[in-house]
């Protein structure tokens, strides 16, 4: 790799990792992770698919509230680099890779969650003194931690020879490359199925079920779909709310979700 | 508690935030949860991005300390939300500093219970809808052979929507004051939050009917003779219809039963390397 590319790569892994721990800017998803090191190895297009696929497999690891969920940014930043780089590893090795990374990602993400508490007690005593820069300083620091945090697991992996892993996943059996390729199309049920624990309740299942009949059943294009979702969505909440007067709007639905909660849990 | 300090301050000049702060509060709020800790969570976030407004607000001294000490407070939202959040602390601060009778407790008390409900709400509507189906679409471009279009698309409508909506609710929320929590009470949140909910769960579906695929090897072989073909091609397109369904719901029972999804994971790639293995899988 030339000298430029691994200033990108070490670039792109830095901004990856803050942006993890942010969740604003969205550079962490895969689509966006991996195209990114792809374009700094010079080997985009293979990035693309690898974050295309990978996409589908976390679409749905979401940290809500104080939840920590697998991560995202440290498997996107070292698959890529091991697919598009000179370890020239396939996609399918690189997917088996991501997850004990996302794994590793997490424990470090909860781990630096939990260090940062002493900088939160700096900042304290700078307001203490009412030291306004550096409580700036210190929450920029904790920012630079988090993008240590896949800056230094990307290093030691290129200080590792590509030749070497190449090498080291051919030893690994076609039966379970293999294995874990057709695995993938299952894999993505999982993301989707956090999401719907999050977001589906009882009233809400129909609407599942007519997405799935209309996308399975014919061939309609998945743009054409979102716009008739949110055209069907829109009029369906108007109507209901014309229907029941504005005060009442769709209340009931809270209880719904409690109910099918218990039934859930007496599965 | 602090009325003495507010009334003498009151003779003076009244001061007021800078266009220039508001630009600094916005772009500091996209960089909010750097520090995200467990302890307080986003609170040196949350004084962070108040931090140009407190150094406009107070000069300096006790009451610039105490501004400081109180938005380092156990803070914790969606993060896009906090915009609205920050708009309206924002405006109760300038008051506060031309010495309108404002507590802490109340300031604190305003941050507490908007950012409960701004979380319920902003969570599945940004993480839970816009992003899954923005990168939905971001990857069936992509696997549909339009390449760095799909990447492109997500992370340019993300940040537009996303960087809109902040600044928006951000002035808004400035403007309006504490009486934006009135329109909570309109029910227009929990017409929002429904048409998002229908629409996403929606969108749910027809992503499962398109990515989740179990690949069953033909059964045409388990059916002799010439008529076995259909046969096969029936049992297999109709395995293509339930097989998906069933497996993301089997996933959502493992997952209400607090199995950590990674491990579900690795069971279904020991599932898929025993399924190609024994040939049912290809």
């Amino acid at each position: 790799m030339s000298v430029v590319s691994i200033i990108l790569i070490l670039l792109v892994a830095f901004v990856v990792g803050m942006d993890g721990i942010l969740d604003e800017w969205q550079m962490y998803q895969p689509i966006v992770a991996c195209t990114l090191v792809g374009l700094a190895v010079g080997n985009p297009a293979a990035g693309i698919i690898l974050g295309a696929t990978l996409q589908m497999i976390t679409i749905g690891w979401i940290n809500i509230g104080a939840s920590v969920a697998p991560d995202i940014a440290l498997p996107s930043v070292v698959s890529a680099l091991l697919v598009c780089g000179p370890a020239a590893l396939s996609i399918k090795h690189g997917i088996a890779l991501a997850i004990p990374l996302a794994v590793i990602g997490q424990l470090l993400s909860v781990s630096i969650r939990k260090s940062i508490v002493k900088l939160v007690h700096d900042a304290d005593d700078a307001a203490e003194k009412a030291e306004i820069a550096r409580m700036d300083r210190i929450h920029l620091l904790s920012l630079g931690i988090q993008g240590l945090r896949v800056l230094i697991p990307t290093v030691l992996v290129m200080l590792i020879s590509p030749q070497y892993i190449h090498q080291l996943m051919q030893q690994v059996p076609a039966v379970i490359t293999n294995g874990i390729a057709v695995s993938i199309g299952m894999v993505a049920a999982v993301g989707f199925a956090n999401l719907i624990n999050m977001m589906v309740s009882k009233s809400l299942w129909i609407w599942f079920v007519v997405g799935f009949l209309l996308a399975i059943f014919t061939d309609v294009n998945i743009f054409v779909l979102a716009g008739f979702g949110l055209i069907v969505a829109i009029s369906f909440v108007w109507i209901v709310s014309r229907r029941h007067g504005d005060s009442n709007g769709t209340s009931g639905d809270d209880d719904d979700l409690d109910d099918f909660d218990k039934e859930l849990d007496d599965l | 508690m602090e009325n003495n300090q507010n009334s003498h301050i009151n003779a003076q000049q009244p001061v007021h935030l800078h266009k220039v702060d508001f630009f600094r509060i916005f772009w500091r709020s996209g960089i909010e949860q750097g520090s995200w800790n467990f302890e307080r969570m986003q609170n040196l976030g949350f004084a962070y991005i108040m931090a140009p407004a407190i150094k406009r607000l107070y000069p300096a001294g006790d009451q610039r300390k105490a501004a400081m000490k109180r938005h380092l407070g156990f803070f914790n939202t969606a993060p896009i939300m906090q915009s609205l959040i920050t708009g309206v602390v924002l405006s109760m601060e300038e008051q506060r500093a031309n010495g309108a009778d404002i507590s802490d407790d109340t300031i604190n008390a305003t941050k507490t219970a908007m950012m409960g409900p701004m979380g319920g709400f902003g969570d599945p509507i940004w993480l839970g809808t816009i992003r899954p189906v923005l990168s939905a679409f971001a990857a069936s471009l992509v696997l549909s052979g339009y390449g760095i279009m799909g990447p492109i698309l997500f992370f340019t409508a993300w940040n537009i929507l996303r960087l809109v909506f902040r600044y928006v609710t951000q002035m808004a929320g400035y403007h309006r004051g504490t009486d934006i929590i009135n329109l909570f009470n309109t029910g227009i949140i929990k017409y929002v939050a429904n048409a998002t909910s229908i629409f996403g769960v929606f969108m749910m579906g027809v992503i499962v009917a398109r990515w989740v695929k179990i690949d069953f090897a033909p059964l045409a072989g388990f059916f002799g003779g010439s008529g076995g073909n259909l046969m096969g091609k029936i049992a297999n397109s109709s395995i293509d219809v339930i097989a998906p369904i069933i497996l993301t719901l089997v996933c959502v029972w493992l997952i209400r039963k607090r199995i950590s999804p990674i491990w579900i994971i690795l069971g279904l790639f020991v599932l898929g390397i025993f399924g190609y293995f024994a040939g049912i899988l290809v």
